[in-house]
């Protein structure tokens, strides 16, 4: 076995501070200048710690009778000496340190977002060519006056500018945060996640009329809410050196306490209003139906449910 | 579209520069002498709030027999009735003295309340026998905005027409604060009783017709009921005119009148008032036309809430411009628009909850949505609105909402099934 190991200092974040190789074992860790790996943390002994290789290959670890003494992290427990793998880690003062050998397999490299091919304006024309495309589609279908061309002309600035203004705020970010502008990159974003925006939405629409569940259309919220988390996760990739993970969990505790937020805040006015009536008005072409119609008996019949409910809120405090 | 009368409290300044004006000119001498007849025979009836001992609102009434029987308008005592921990009742005669009322029955649908202060042998106006006709003198009377007892006279323009609730139309200004006050012929006998007026109207006003008052004094209970059993009564004669219009209405086929190609419901009778209304811009791609028809009866139940609406519209939406895709556009926005407002809040009614799907009725499928809420004070009445979208045609469709105020569950959902049963159309 290769006797060379790597002493690897973690910050607090568990990314590698500083990395230490060591030729020849066993070799000492401490705040003194006489150790092999020097700590500069307080709460580190002179002497510490002492790292030496078992015959059966495994590393194995001893306290050389510090104060503040030797800890494993998980479990957290206080030890005088220890066998560790590879993934395992100790913390001694304030200091975690990990110690792997030459030949610890890595996995292999994570593609690259920020490649400059995904970047480029022409991918960026080609999202915003499909942007265009689909928000005319969407002006012209919601229009029921004459329908002037010229209308979707005077609207082009407006669906420009936004997309640009926006895009030009992230970059300034990334510039500042990661010394990367990515203009491009970030509008690509922003556009692919306005035209999922402007596919998914009629589609939940339309599915919600064909199969008759009011429920789709009232939910379609979080559809939307997906696809904007979809899109802060890839600007925060872009101006970010976080590791993915953090970026998820973050877009989406963004995403979900706005969802909450909302939806509570429309729960609670639909409340209050006791003249609100809250139904879906989704209408398509007579062929998209999908679900098939009750007759009047039995639209009558099932309609007698919701006296039940009715009753308990009548009879609960106003 | 009726704004009662007594609802005063917050309009009490507003009339008081009127009271400066001289009125000798205005009242004739026949007025004089009917409201020197009538002066101590008149009450200002008073709703206390219990705990600020202050007044809520003002109206007022008449003493109808020598023992204290008295007359005025439900809605003048209304917040007692559903509120009685809360409130009080009190008068005041034209000589300042007061006392407390007790309020001994109520006639809902009509919108009175017979009411008794102590007295033996006090003066009491006598009621009208026999009919008026149109052009006759009354002369109305009360007390509008807390200005002081008022005398107004007016013209007899005999019933209302197109109304479920039966009322005298009076021309003569009839304000806040004089609902329940007694409209009297010249020779000071009461025909009827201030109960509204009408707001965009020109001295349009509205009375109770004598007979109902006469009806409730036959009744009279010699003891007053537990406050609490009036609410139960306000409950019964809401449930049992809903039973009689139902009985009218709903065990036979719906009137039917055409629209296009489709066949609507039609008015359900005389008392409902009927408008149409094409809507033909020709700036624009598409045609939308209405029908409407609306029964004017509705009840007042409290300051916050009226009931016995019913009413519906159609709308028969048409384009042979837009093309399938903008015509769903056009459909779905026409389907969007709300119904009527009606008043009630948390305290008086419960949210809608409704019942979606598709139903197939005699000639095809169409989109149906069915919403009730219940009453909150008044148990076993509830609201109901129906709205429907036919899906025949990628160019042309009937849509139609249906109100219904204060229903059982049962007769409620009976209604709608005939009123969905009714829509058919041709190919």
């Amino acid at each position: 076995m290769d006797q060379l190991i790597h002493v690897e200092v973690l910050s607090r974040t568990g990314d590698v501070a500083q990395r230490v190789p060591l030729a020849s074992l066993p070799a000492t860790i401490g705040r003194a200048y006489d150790n092999d790996v020097i700590i500069d943390d307080p709460f580190v002994a002179p002497h510490h710690l002492r790292i030496e290789r078992l015959d059966d290959g495994n590393l194995h670890v001893v306290d050389l009778g510090s104060r503040n003494g030797l800890h494993l992290t998980h479990p957290k427990r206080r030890v005088a000496e220890a066998t560790i793998g590879g993934d395992e880690r100790v913390r001694i003062g304030h200091t975690v340190l990990r110690f792997r050998n030459r030949d610890w397999p890595v996995p292999a490299e994570e593609s690259d977002l920020s490649a400059e091919g995904w970047r480029s304006p022409l991918v960026t024309a080609l999202a915003l060519a499909a942007y265009l495309a689909l928000l005319g589609l969407h002006t012209y279908s919601a229009t029921i006056e004459d329908f002037q061309p010229a209308r979707l002309l005077a609207g082009l600035p407006f669906a420009l500018l936004v997309p640009a203004v926006w895009s030009g705020i992230w970059a300034a970010i990334g510039r500042l945060a990661s010394g990367r502008a990515s203009f491009f990159g970030h509008c690509t974003i922003i556009l692919t996640g306005a035209t999922t925006a402007f596919v998914v939405e009629p589609l939940l629409k339309l599915a919600a009329f064909a199969f008759s569940l009011p429920a789709l259309a009232a939910e379609s919220v979080i559809a939307i809410a997906f696809i904007i988390g979809a899109v802060l996760f890839g600007h925060l990739r872009l101006v970010s050196r976080l590791r993915p993970p953090i970026l998820i969990a973050g877009s989406a505790a963004v995403v979900i306490l706005a969802v909450t937020a909302t939806q509570i805040n429309s729960w609670l006015e639909s409340r209050d209003d006791v003249n609100q009536i809250s139904t879906m008005n989704n209408l398509y072409p007579p062929f998209l139906r999908v679900a098939p119609g009750e007759t009047p008996e039995e639209f009558i019949h099932d309609s007698r449910d919701l006296e039940k409910p009715l009753l308990k809120q009548r009879d609960a405090a106003p | 579209m009726k704004r009662y009368a007594a609802l005063c409290a917050l309009l009490w300044f507003v009339g008081a520069p009127a009271a400066a004006q001289p009125q000798a000119e205005i009242v004739s001498d026949q007025a004089r002498a009917v409201f020197d007849r009538a002066r101590d025979r008149l009450l200002q009836v008073r709703m206390i709030d219990r705990s600020t001992e202050a007044q809520a609102s003002i109206g007022s009434g008449w003493i109808a027999s020598g023992d204290g029987l008295a007359v005025t308008n439900y809605h003048v005592v209304s917040q007692f009735v559903l509120e009685p921990e809360r409130y009080q009742v009190e008068f005041v005669r034209s000589d300042g003295a007061r006392g407390p009322l007790a309020v001994l029955a109520v006639d809902v649908l009509h919108d009175l309340a017979l009411v008794r202060m102590h007295g033996t042998e006090l003066p009491f106006l006598k009621l009208h026998e026999g009919t008026l006709r149109k052009g006759d003198r009354g002369f109305a009377m009360g007390n509008p905005h807390d200005l002081g007892l008022t005398i107004v006279e007016g013209t007899y323009n005999g019933l209302v027409e197109y109304t479920l609730n039966e009322q005298f139309h009076f021309t003569g200004a009839i304000n806040a604060g004089m609902s329940g006050g007694p409209a009297v012929t010249p020779d000071g006998r009461v025909f009827g009783i201030n109960v509204a007026n009408l707001r965009d109207g020109q001295l349009v006003s509205f009375l109770v017709p004598v007979r109902f008052a006469r009806e409730l004094l036959a009744l009279a209970p010699r003891e007053a009921p537990e406050p609490q059993s009036l609410r139960g009564s306000v409950e019964r004669q809401l449930l049992a005119r809903q039973e009689a219009l139902i009985a009218r209405v709903g065990n036979t086929p719906l009137p039917v009148a055409t629209f296009g190609r489709y066949t609507v419901p039609d008015s359900l009778g005389t008392y409902m008032r009927c408008w149409g209304d094409s809507d033909l811009d020709r700036t624009l791609p598409y045609e939308i036309s209405t029908k409407q028809c609306d029964a004017q009866g509705t009840i007042f139940v409290s300051g916050s809430f009226d009931t016995g609406d019913l009413r519906y519209r159609h709308e028969l939406v048409k384009s042979s411009k837009l093309g399938t895709i903008r015509f769903s556009s056009l459909y779905e926005r026409s389907f969007n628009k709300p119904f009527p407002e009606r008043g009630g809040t948390r305290e008086d009614v419960t949210n809608f909850r409704c019942n979606e799907r598709f139903v197939t009725v005699a000639s095809g499928t169409i989109r149906v949505a069915l919403c009730l809420r219940a009453y909150r004070k008044l148990k076993g009445l509830y609201d109901l609105r129906l709205k429907l979208a036919t899906l025949d045609r990628t160019d042309e469709g009937l849509q139609s909402w249906f109100t219904v105020d204060g229903v059982s569950f049962d007769n409620g959902l009976k209604l709608a099934q005939r009123y969905l049963e009714t829509f058919r159309w041709t190919n």
